[in-house]
C-alpha cells in the first residue's frame, strides 16, 4: 500500500492537469504513462516538483529539471 | 515528492488556433475578382447609374457602394477590362443582386465569373477536431444534422451554407464552408463549434478516467466540479 494519489483535472476546454503525489523519486515518472492511459491523452508538458528534488537529491547528483513536449499528433 | 503533468487527450489537436483578429485580418486580405467585359469606364459609371449605383472615382479605382453605405467594394481597371475586387468575406446576396442589376442595365452578361453560387464559394479552415464522433455529437449540439461520408468525412448543413470535414489519417479535421455565408459567420459558428467539441472531450475523458480506472482498481477518492467548470478528480494509488 502506498499513501499515492493521482489527481486530474479536467477543463472544459479538454485540456488535463495531472499531478503525481506522493510517491517518491522516480517512482512517480514510472506512473506518467498510466496517468495517460487513463486520460486517453499524451503528455505534453511535465515538471517535478521542489519536493521532488529534494527526495532525488539524497546521495545521487542533481538531476536536470525535465520539462517535455511532445508535439500533438492528432 | 510530486510530479506535475499537461496532456491533451487524443480527441484534440495541437494547434495554433487562430485568434478572431488575426482571422479579420486575413479575412481582409482575401479577395474574389469578377472581371467584367466593359472597357470603358464611362460604360461603368453609366451602367452602374442605370443600375442604381454610384460610382466614386478613387484614384485609379472606382469605388461603389453596396446596400446604401454599409459596404463598399472597388473596380480596378486590369488587363483593359474593368474587374470587380469584392472581399470574400463580402455578402454574397449583395454581390449577386448587383451582378444581377448591372446585367439587366446593360442587356446582356457582362461578368466572365457569373454570380457566386455554393459550388463556387467555399473556404477552408483548419480546425482542433480529431474525433468524428464527437464532432457528429457537437454539431448536433448545435442544432445541426450530420451526415457520416463513407470517405470518413461528416457533412452538416447550418442555414444557407454546408460544412465538410474531411481529415487526413490521424490527423484534424479540415472544414470547407460551401455557400452563402459571411466569413465572420462562419468563424463565429466555428468558434461555437470548437467550444461544444472541447466540452465534448471534456465529458468523454471524464468517462474514460472513471471506466479506467474501475478497470485497474484505482479508487476514485473523491471527485468535484470546480467553480471554472474544470472537473477535479483524485485517484488513490495501491
Amino acid at each position: 500500500m502506498t499513501n499515492g494519489q493521482i489527481k486530474l483535472r479536467i477543463f472544459p476546454d479538454g485540456r488535463v492537469e495531472a499531478e503525481i503525489v506522493g510517491i517518491s523519486g522516480t517512482g512517480c515518472m514510472k506512473l506518467i504513462p498510466l496517468v495517460e492511459q487513463l486520460v486517453g491523452g499524451e503528455t505534453i508538458d511535465s515538471q517535478r516538483t521542489a519536493n521532488y528534488f529534494q527526495q532525488e537529491t539524497v546521495g545521487s547528483e542533481t538531476p536536470e529539471i525535465e520539462a517535455t513536449r511532445v508535439k500533438g499528433n492528432h | 515528492m510530486s510530479v506535475s503533468l499537461a496532456l491533451l487527450p487524443v480527441a484534440l489537436a495541437l494547434r495554433v488556433v487562430m485568434g478572431k483578429e488575426n482571422f479579420e485580418a486575413w479575412v481582409a486580405s482575401q479577395q474574389e475578382r469578377a472581371e467584367t467585359d466593359v472597357t470603358s469606364e464611362f460604360e461603368l459609371a453609366r451602367l452602374l447609374k442605370q443600375a442604381g449605383y454610384d460610382a466614386v472615382k478613387f484614384g485609379a479605382l472606382v469605388k461603389t457602394h453596396l446596400d446604401g453605405e454599409r459596404a463598399f467594394f472597388f473596380w480596378e481597371f486590369i488587363d483593359g477590362k474593368w474587374v470587380a475586387i469584392f472581399s470574400k468575406g463580402a455578402d454574397l446576396e449583395l454581390r449577386n443582386t448587383l451582378i444581377a442589376k448591372l446585367e439587366e442595365a446593360a442587356g446582356r452578361p457582362l461578368f466572365s465569373q457569373s454570380r457566386g453560387s455554393e459550388g463556387q464559394q467555399s473556404s477552408t479552415y483548419p480546425t482542433n477536431f480529431v474525433d468524428r464522433d464527437l464532432l457528429a455529437q457537437a454539431l448536433t449540439d448545435l442544432g445541426g444534422d450530420p451526415t457520416y461520408g463513407k470517405d470518413g468525412s461528416l457533412s452538416c448543413r447550418i442555414n444557407s451554407a454546408k460544412l465538410v470535414f474531411t481529415k487526413e489519417g490521424d490527423g484534424p479535421f479540415s472544414v470547407e464552408v460551401k455557400g452563402a455565408v459571411k466569413a465572420e459567420q462562419a468563424f463565429q459558428y466555428l468558434s461555437d463549434l470548437d467550444d461544444d467539441y472541447r466540452k465534448a472531450v471534456q465529458t468523454s475523458v471524464y468517462q474514460r478516467v472513471k471506466s479506467e480506472a474501475e478497470s485497474r482498481d484505482l479508487l476514485i477518492e473523491s471527485e468535484e466540479v470546480l467553480p471554472d467548470k474544470s472537473i477535479l478528480l483524485t485517484l488513490r494509488l495501491n
